[in-house]
């Protein structure tokens, strides 16, 4: 009876220890390997404003095993980089290196995501200095203030919150180790490889720390985020920008992806005006944005206005169809995350309810209702 | 005690890997050479032409004739190649212009139809007058903005002064605006040659069929070769454009460096690799084992520094740029710096050389990666060096430099030799060439 | 071999480890701190280490906030005491217990830094 319930625990656990990482590869001919491991940790997830800034900012320093200096030197040896970034899905681990040094990097990475110390005087020394480096850098690009701003208009929580950490909200060392707990679980990292063996890379995954980070529960959102309309008007020096975004569902990405690109393109007259144009995609829901910018707020008004009524109107985007496929293969190759769209079913776009953001010289720039 | 971290033996289990894709070119009997480097896994292919002239077959007058013809290229029936599907870039450098067509799928016919025909019919006034003004605007922006970019330019004009690299890639202003619609037509005519071109493809691309395609396509015009009437030369001299108004200092100091077809040209690579690059606000990169880091931090000498080896096919820079907040600190950052370069030739180590080593080739593993860059790339090669080297070649060659190779050439060629310097910002604590250039050798160590 | 702290705590542990050795060693420690008079002045010994050094500069940055307050606050005390020929009430002196080392972990730490970052440096490779 005893040794029955035993052998069934056994069981139980062995089942539980063969449920794998999500582990990918593309192999190359490339003397070079990337790797790259995508926590769902953006700030979507984030506990508190800017940990998941924070805890990027953290990897790559000490671990118990290894000091950060003796990585970077190692590494260095070995002909080799690493670098954490972050948005708002994901935390992104990603180390590049010559091919035959995979298995250095396999377990490096694992030994990042499975041992960091989180020592108080690394965040008050190297991660928060860096982290504030970030956010003024940021600060800087009226574009991507006017992006923050319509995130957290359309999104307010979720996707809207803050990417970076300003220290509105203090977080310390010990939130910072309890969201990596929390979010460094097998099953809430995807392990993508390009220009390695599938076989070799989860051999050597198996190797590694990373089989032995505890099981947990995936934090990827699947159910449609609340959405809103509003405006944000921001006082700064600098170039002025007005944008508009609009929620996307996932539905519509092909669509919205076509504007984009079509708007950007040297098929519309518009894309003289528009700065930039986007679709961001997520796995529940995207954001449209787009964005005029100049050094003259006077000339930025009118250039928005032109911009929304003509898409008020509605616009053939069809033809723009073989270039956005293009462009959707050339950017692919490069990336981690591949993405598949057909646009075959597009046809025209007309624009309905909209956010907008105004920065920059604000005196100067329409209200939402204006345009 | 003697630690390592070379690769153990357990780090060398074996570890699959494919044939990396040779380079391949053929000469056709109407001279034009084609070249291939073709990856059939890609998505996407590009096909383009490389002609080696760039802003160094321009002149005084004409300077940023190659880089307004390369926006006539992409502005020109821009709707109409966006609707086929195509992706337009062209690049110009000293020695080399590009204009390349990326789409998808692997047909090279239909890419060579659209890249002859507008290489072979004229510039509409329109695109001409369009392009002009858009060059214009990106001459005066890189001016006024890219204070590095700018730096790195009149490094180039200072350093080869009066000779054709001298010359800013983009053009100056008082040129472009000089330039008509027929200074473009005569300068296609004399460079776009079949001598002076290699068509070039990359991707989802077979050798063979742009081979056929060529052939049958492509009639570039025919005449001898342009050779350059003047030689560059190095001559070490400074330009300092002051400006108390900006926010930090931006200074490049270099010797003259390998041109492309010097057997010492990966020495210099690794050379200025051993320097590498540093960026004070981020972490990682202050821990690097780079020697000049531990007095830069000390006292924050520098914002962010890169060491380069630029060549060409005359000659070459070899040297580094940095931004400096700190003012005070110019001197210190340059003195030091300077000093460091004098280890190479008397006590550079063998972990420098080989940390040296390992960068530079990730660094040129890592280079290109969409198709485009990569025909690029392989155009300018071809043109240079009448072929490319293969990576695993070039990494052989790199693997064989010792330590006494880089003290060697480092005693040859940067040992008291002349320098050039470049500054603008507030540059009030730069201090004179002569002392500077005191530094490039140590009268005892 | 110049004295660490890394190496001064590797010879206490070896002291304390040998019954023999301690017999010896440990009363004699005890007399240095009774004539030192530091606990009298209202000192821990971690306060007397001298602080003009990297690694001692590296480590006080890093002390919590209360710690570092009340370290200062023991040097100023036992400052005024002293230049006024006082000795603490007795009642203040510091206890044997009270005693503890607090600044020494953060010591080891940046001087196990500061050696691994020689070592790097001049790392030798070996083929």
């Amino acid at each position: 009876m005893l040794s029955s319930r035993v052998r069934a625990q056994a069981l139980i656990q062995t089942r539980q220890s063969v449920r794998r990482l999500t582990v990918s590869a593309t192999d190359g001919s490339g003397k070079i390997s990337s790797l790259a491991v995508k926590v769902h940790a953006g700030s979507r997830y984030a506990t508190k404003d800017g940990v998941s800034h924070l805890l990027s900012r953290f990897n790559f320093q000490n671990t118990s095993s290894k000091s950060a200096l003796r990585l970077v030197r190692e590494s260095e040896l070995l002909g080799g980089k690493f670098e954490s970034t972050v948005d708002r899905e994901f935390i992104t681990l990603k180390a590049t290196f010559l091919k035959e040094d995979l298995p250095y990097y396999v377990s490096a990475l694992g030994d990042v995501i499975y041992k960091t110390s989180f020592k108080a005087h690394e965040l008050s020394e190297v991660v928060l200095p860096a982290a504030k480096h970030d956010l003024a850098v940021s600060q800087t690009c009226p574009i991507t203030q006017s992006e923050e701003l319509l995130y957290s208009t359309v999104f307010r929580k979720d996707l809207g919150n803050p990417v970076l950490y300003d220290g509105v909200e203090k977080v310390t060392v010990e939130d910072v180790k309890a969201y990596a707990d929390k979010v460094y679980n097998k099953e809430n990292i995807t392990i993508v490889g390009k220009g390695v063996n599938e076989g070799d890379l989860k051999r050597f995954v198996n190797d590694s720390l990373f089989s032995s980070l505890p099981q947990g529960t995936p934090l990827v959102k699947s159910a449609k985020p609340e959405t809103y309309n509003g405006e944000a008007r921001l006082r700064s020096v600098g170039e002025s920008v007005a944008s508009i975004a609009v929620g996307v569902a996932p539905e519509q990405f092909a669509q919205y992806e076509l504007l984009a690109r079509y708007l950007t393109s040297p098929l519309s007259e518009l894309a003289p005006l528009v700065s930039k144009a986007k679709l961001d995609k997520y796995t529940n829901h995207g954001l449209f944005s787009l964005y005029v910018k100049g050094p003259d707020a006077s000339v930025v008004a009118s250039n928005i206005k032109k911009v929304v009524s003509e898409l008020k109107a509605g616009k053939d985007i069809s033809k723009a169809k073989d270039i956005a496929a293009a462009q959707l293969a050339v950017e692919s190759e490069a990336s981690f995350a591949p993405v598949e769209i057909k646009f075959d079913n597009v046809k025209d776009f007309k624009l309905g309810k909209f956010s907008y953001v105004a920065v920059g010289d604000v005196s100067q720039l329409p209200f939402a209702d204006e345009l | 005690m003697i630690r390592t971290a070379s690769k153990s033996q357990i780090l060398r289990r074996s570890i699959a890997t494919q044939a990396a894709p040779k380079p391949q070119i053929t000469k056709l009997s109407n001279g034009t050479v084609v070249a291939t480097e073709s990856n059939p896994a890609s998505a996407t292919s590009s096909v383009g032409v490389v002609f080696g002239s760039g802003s160094a077959a321009e002149n005084p007058y004409n300077n940023g004739v190659s880089n307004l013809l390369g926006h006539v290229f992409r502005t020109e029936n821009g709707a109409q190649t966006a609707q086929q599907g195509f992706l337009l870039s062209s690049q110009v450098g000293r020695d080399f212009q590009s204009y390349v067509a990326t789409s998808r799928g692997s047909s090279p016919s239909s890419v060579l139809e659209l890249l002859q025909k507008k290489l072979s019919t004229g510039i509409s006034d329109a695109s001409f007058a369009a392009s002009k003004d858009q060059v214009l605007k990106e001459v005066d922006a890189f001016e006024t903005q890219d204070h590095a970019g700018k730096v790195l330019e009149h490094l180039h004009s200072t350093a080869f002064q009066n000779t054709p690299l001298s010359l800013p890639v983009r053009g100056t202003r008082e040129a472009i605006e000089t330039l008509e619609k027929a200074d473009l037509e005569s300068f296609a005519k004399n460079h776009f040659l079949a001598s002076n071109a290699v068509i070039v493809g990359s991707g989802n691309v077979s050798h063979d069929e742009l081979v056929k395609a060529v052939e049958s396509q492509v009639s570039l015009a025919s005449g001898e070769k342009p050779i350059l009437k003047k030689q560059s030369s190095f001559l070490g001299s400074e330009v300092r454009l002051r400006d108390d108004t900006l926010p930090a200092a931006w200074i490049s100091i270099a010797a003259e460096g390998e041109p492309v077809s010097s057997p010492n040209y990966y020495v210099a690579q690794v050379a200025a690799e051993i320097f590498g690059s540093f960026v004070a606000s981020e972490p990682a990169s202050r821990l690097q084992g780079i020697k000049l880091l531990d007095t830069i931090q000390e006292y924050h000498d520098c914002d962010s520094y890169d060491h380069f080896s630029l060549s060409y096919k005359d000659s070459g820079l070899w040297g580094f740029s940095t931004v400096i907040s700190n003012f005070h600190a110019i001197d210190d950052m340059v003195h030091f710096t300077l000093k460091q370069w004098n280890r190479l030739t008397v006590s550079i180590t063998p972990r420098e050389v080989a940390r040296g080593k390992a960068l530079l080739k990730l660094k040129l593993a890592s280079a290109a990666k969409d198709n485009a860059s990569i025909a690029t790339n392989l155009g300018a090669q071809t043109l240079a060096l009448g072929s490319k080297p293969a990576l695993a070649d070039v990494f052989a060659k790199i693997d064989a430099i010792e330590v006494s190779d880089v003290k060697k050439w480092a005693s040859d060629r940067l040992w008291d030799q002349d320098i050039a310097i470049a500054a603008t910002g507030q540059i009030e604590g730069l201090l004179d060439y002569m002392r500077i250039r005191a530094d490039m050798s140590m009268m005892r160590w | 071999m110049p004295q660490t702290f890394t190496s001064i705590v590797k010879m206490s542990d070896f002291i304390l480890k040998s019954p023999a050795l301690s017999k010896v060693v440990v009363p004699v420690a005890q007399q240095f701190v009774k004539y030192a008079g530091y606990r009298q002045l209202g000192l821990r010994y971690d306060d007397l280490i001298s602080e003009e050094n990297d690694i001692a500069q590296t480590a006080l940055k890093r002390l919590p906030e209360d710690e570092s307050y009340a370290r200062i606050f023991r040097i100023i005390r036992a400052h005024q005491y002293e230049l006024t020929h006082h000795l603490l009430p007795k009642d203040k002196w510091v206890t044997p217990e009270e005693d503890r080392p607090y600044i020494f972990p953060y010591l080891l730490e940046a001087e196990a830094a500061a050696k691994e970052k020689e070592d790097l440096d001049n790392l030798e490779l070996v083929k």
